[in-house]
């Protein structure tokens, strides 16, 4: 096929395919709102809390769902409302046991990410929600589709578009406060800032960061898509806001350049062609920053 | 009444105290130095005084128009700050947060002062410049501006030269004593004892769990 | 639901071996690949992620897309369902992810089976009409099976 043609088929898509078009403004929406946060988790040693986050994720839609079923109710997307509280407090959970006790945050981390995921995929086992496993589990830990049939419910998509503004909106009101605690949490608290209250302001737009994630790279893969951005832009750029815009700049275009990539070509899955455009790009701003370090 | 006023304070962790009983007061202009061995607790004093710790009996009193939220802190370097990016400008400009509130850009009077602040630390020309670039001694000056962003009546420094070099440390503690000079009060922990006679005005020295001496530096016996 | 469960067990039993008759007789296949009729949802111009990602929306709202015509590709698939007493036509979809997808399909008018379809595993295209049967799975009600070369 040439790439004319896969232009055409492209067109053909968006043209056509309500679902593919509403995927796409979602997913411009979450890479927005969930580069804005990488700056801040990967300077404060929280890189894999997306990770974390993402498992107990994992394991209470897993859990919540054999429940559903075993009552008789409810379709597994709905449970986005049972998702992010329960996500939300096992955020504000693991943030606040944070760095005034690293290790025992560290470990705390390790075990919640690990025991949800280990659960979740074993529910996930004994109560099947269709025959095929294999699929299902796939799509929740690597994203291969979720996105795209997200697309199709307009509540779902109006939902996380209006989750990922208004994160943005908050993180820009916040801005200068969550730099303060990201950079010196103690001086912050020393000179009169309520570094508790942001801090936990924080884990609740992390967690609602890392759910919507979830719905476009699927749980195994948060992290990157939350991390990778901010530590592109860490390679060139020298200001907390520079990083920042720039981080979102560089999410963004990967993610659109992955949801087109996989609309063009077989065999991409979605969740990781999306990763994997991050680290080609991740790659070529490092190289810059070498040179720009050395000319 | 005195600015800062410690009565009986006894500070620890976990249940564990670690200084015991302190007493002492910093009025308006002094500049206290506290001295003792590494481990003998200074830093845990300093945090509790800054309420980063709750104390585990005694009181910590502000006075003479003070509010505990006009202290300004100069803590010793977290990994975190090493290679965090942010131009010195920001960082500079963080200290007058907290007196935004719930505003979210910081006004014009904010950037003034943290213009002039830089200004008097001789860190003007760094403003763009990435904070984990520079040497120890420049970044130390830009923590410096920033806590004077945060006021100008009392400072708390924790060991302000910590790995400096000699001509660095040097032109440190002649920037804090122009500070105390022009009124800022100074309360600094260092374990320089030399330095820190040369330029104090007051001596607390811990060891022991507790206060060796509290009382001006010329009655002070090394 | 156990259908497909049944017949996802089925798949993995048979990879080893073939029910096919080996027909000697090639099927009779229209080859009417000139006209490019205007369907509804076009599958052979979707990529595999986006075909897998239409497929789920499809299986999760089946009401909305009875009687929308469908063009689809996949490797052809009978199995003999004992119930009935009689065979079913599928073509197996490839995603993503390794995760493949059967979807059965209906050839109108009478044919008889293995004479007039085309061997197993052969790669055809079906334009046709999506339905739901009484038991309420999907289907796809073609007039001609499509050889890809």
């Amino acid at each position: 096929m040439s790439f004319n043609e896969r232009l055409d088929q492209l067109v053909y898509l968006f043209q056509n395919f309500a679902f593919a078009r509403y995927a796409l403004i979602v997913g411009v929406a979450i890479a927005f709102c969930s580069s804005l946060l990488g700056v801040t988790l990967v300077l404060k040693r929280l890189s894999f809390i997306g990770s974390g986050l993402s498992h107990v994720s994992f394991g209470s839609t897993t859990i919540v769902a054999a429940v559903a079923m075993g009552i008789g109710v409810e379709n597994f997307q709905n449970n986005i409302f049972w998702v992010l509280p329960i996500t939300i407090l096992c955020s504000i959970w693991l943030l606040l046991s944070g760095p005034h006790s690293k290790i025992k945050g560290d470990s705390a981390l390790a075990m919640l990410s690990v025991g949800t995921l280990a659960i979740g995929y074993l529910f996930m086992n004994i109560f099947p929600r269709s025959a095929n496993l294999a699929a299902d589990v796939c799509t929740v830990l690597f994203g291969s589709t979720a996105i795209l049939t997200l697309g199709s419910k307009t509540w779902m998509v109006w939902l996380c578009v209006g989750l990922s503004v208004a994160v943005s909106v908050v993180f820009v009101l916040f801005y200068n406060k969550i730099f303060a605690i990201t950079f010196d949490e103690d001086f912050a608290a020393a000179t009169g800032i309520k570094a508790k209250v942001y801090n936990m302001i924080l884990a609740v737009i992390i967690a609602v960061i890392i759910v919507l994630a979830m719905n476009l790279v699927g749980a195994l893969l948060v992290s990157a898509l939350v991390v990778f951005p901010a530590l592109t832009a860490m390679r060139v750029f020298k200001s907390f806001r520079a990083v920042t815009i720039c981080s979102v700049i560089v999410s963004v275009v990967c993610s659109t350049f992955g949801i087109l990539l996989s609309a063009m070509y077989d065999n991409l899955p979605l969740g990781s062609v999306i990763v994997a455009v991050n680290i080609a790009v991740f790659a070529v701003f490092s190289i810059i920053g070498l040179v720009l370090r050395r000319g | 009444m005195a600015q800062l006023t410690c009565s009986k304070l006894t500070a620890g962790y976990e249940g564990k105290a670690v200084v015991k009983n302190i007493s002492f007061a910093v009025n308006a202009g002094d500049y206290l130095c506290i001295v003792g061995e590494n481990g003998s607790g200074k830093s845990t004093l300093m945090k509790t005084l800054l309420r980063l710790k709750s104390p585990m009996s005694g009181k910590i009193e502000a006075g003479d128009g003070l509010h505990l939220n006009e202290i300004g802190y100069l803590p010793q370097q977290t990994v975190i700050q090493k290679d965090f990016p942010a131009s010195v400008r920001e960082v500079v400009l963080s200290g007058c947060l907290n007196g935004c509130g719930l505003r979210p850009f910081y006004n014009r009077k904010e950037k003034k002062l943290a213009a002039e602040n830089m200004e008097k630390l001789g860190i003007t020309n760094l403003a763009k410049r990435c904070y984990r670039e520079l040497s120890g001694g420049q970044q130390q000056r830009t923590l410096l501006a920033r806590a004077l962003c945060a006021t100008r009546k009392i400072l708390l420094l924790d060991e302000p030269t910590a790995g400096l070099d000699p001509v660095a440390t040097a032109e440190m503690y002649d920037l804090i004593a122009e500070l105390n000079k022009s009124g800022t009060s100074i309360i600094m922990i260092s374990h320089d004892i030399a330095n820190a006679v040369k330029y104090a005005s007051h001596i607390l020295h811990i060891g022991g769990q507790t206060m060796q001496f509290y009382g001006e530096v010329a009655k002070y016996e090394l | 639901m156990k259908k497909i469960l049944a017949l996802f067990l089925c798949l993995m039993l048979i990879s080893g071996c073939t029910e096919n008759g080996g027909s000697e007789n090639p099927p009779e296949v229209d080859a009417d690949m000139s006209v490019d009729v205007d369907v509804d949802v076009d599958f052979t111009k979707l990529s595999s992620t986006m075909v897998s990602a239409q497929m789920d929306i499809i299986m999760q709202n089946m009401q909305a897309y009875v009687g929308q015509t469908m063009k689809i590709r996949g490797n052809y698939y009978p199995l003999f369902w004992e119930v009935n007493n009689e065979f079913l036509h599928f073509i197996i979809i490839e995603c993503s992810s390794g995760c493949d997808k059967l979807f059965e399909f209906v050839w109108n008018g009478e044919h008889i089976y293995p004479d007039d379809y085309p061997p197993e595993g052969t790669f055809i295209e079906l334009p046709g009409v999506f339905g739901v049967d009484e038991e309420g799975f999907p289907y796809l009600a073609v007039d001609d099976i499509v050889i890809v070369a």
